[in-house]
């Protein structure tokens, strides 16, 4: 999975938003400043599509298209989807402390980024999650947790025992990764995106679709999601 | 009311900006404020004195040298011989090459002890339409 899909159109850039997907699927990439997210996203799509600057927004977002699998019941393999992939990236102004809180909301996927050289980057994840928590679209969101700059073996700081240790506490899948050499780049965005996808499969199958997202809020909190059972790391995730 | 309000208000926010733009010289900015008595809101943040807005601007704000580009300083006299000011411009990291140039406005309000100007309050936002509720 995760070849890029063939542009449509032929007008270059054109076929980029058109219609012609099956999933819009939006991640937000956070973390403190400094820890890698814009270089991790341009690994991730580079020479596929360029980034685009939406400077009154302060966001910068990256596009790509991929072809999800869905695993057939047996195992075998099933239908595949194609995924208009959009990542997020708060682009610097995290510096400011001016939290995003609306594309917190919108976003279905999250990667958190930490820099292995940098325990302050670790330790502030928790303070990510606390944010997620509350302003993300539901009280547990999918989120996978990266320790970046993987490649800087000898300027570590944070062990990969007591990343993967704080990883289970909060039951976010761990990877090690590298944005300068490409370590578990596609493969952690890929996590992310199995994940968000069969939590659409259990919403779709129970027909417990968010159907009013304005109304919902009443209730949503103190209650977990709408969006059916746990858990949420499901088994399609590979990792 | 002071006749050189304009001059006073541009002049000062040459200033401001050459300091607080360079992180090394960035904790200068703090003679700017009036201890005890100056206001900072910094993207919706409060903040009440010198100290407490110097620790604001350099422990509490992570961010190297900046690239600024002033496009517009509004001034004008207040009624008790001070300056308003208001200030449009956009900056950007000078040192991280993934941040992109982003809009900020900033008002300050100046007051004179008739020999040095202070800034009594000051205002910054960046130009960021969120629709954050």
């Amino acid at each position: 999975m995760g070849e890029p899909t063939p542009s449509f159109g032929g007008g270059g850039s054109k076929g980029e938003s058109g219609g012609d997907y099956d999933y819009l699927i939006k991640f937000l990439a956070l973390g403190d400043s400094g820890v890698g997210k814009t270089s991790f996203l341009f690994q991730y799509t580079d020479s596929v599509f360029n980034g685009k600057f939406i400077s009154t927004v302060g966001i910068d977002f990256r596009e790509k298209r991929v072809v999800h699998r869905v695993p057939g019941p047996d195992g075998s393999m099933g239908r595949s989807q194609r995924v208009h992939l959009q990542l997020w990236d708060t682009a610097g102004q995290e510096r400011f402390r001016s939290l995003t809180t609306a594309f917190f909301r919108d976003a279905m996927g999250f990667l958190l980024l930490f820099d292995l050289t940098s325990e302050q980057s670790f330790i502030n994840t928790r303070n990510w999650l606390t944010q997620l928590q509350t302003h993300a679209y539901c009280e547990n969101p999918d989120v996978i947790l990266c320790g970046n700059k993987a490649d800087l073996e000898d300027q570590r700081r944070v062990s990969e025992d007591r990343a993967r240790e704080m990883a289970e506490k909060f039951g976010l899948p761990y990877f090690e990764t590298s944005a300068s050499t490409g370590q578990n780049v596609a493969k952690s965005v890929e996590c992310l995106l199995d994940m968000v996808m069969a939590r659409m499969e259990r919403c779709v199958d129970k027909s417990q679709l968010p159907a009013n997202k304005n109304g919902l809020n009443n209730n949503s909190r103190g209650k977990g999601l709408e969006y059916g059972e746990q858990p949420p790391s499901g088994s399609s995730c590979p990792c | 009311m002071n006749p050189d309000f304009d001059t006073i208000g541009k002049t000062f926010v040459q200033a401001y900006y050459a300091r607080f733009d360079q992180k090394a010289s960035r904790p200068e900015v703090a003679q700017f404020y009036i201890p005890g008595q100056s206001l900072l809101t910094f993207e919706g943040e409060q903040f009440m004195g010198q100290e407490t807005i110097h620790k604001k601007l350099n422990e509490g704000f992570p961010m190297g040298n900046i690239k600024r580009a002033v496009t517009k300083v509004d001034c004008q006299p207040t009624a008790d011989g001070g300056v308003l000011v208001f200030v449009l411009g956009q900056l950007q990291s000078a040192d991280s090459e993934g941040d992109k140039a982003m809009g900020f406005s900033q008002v300050f309000v100046l007051k004179t002890d008739g020999n040095t100007w202070f800034i009594q309050h000051d205002m910054f936002r960046l130009a960021i339409h969120d629709f954050a509720a």
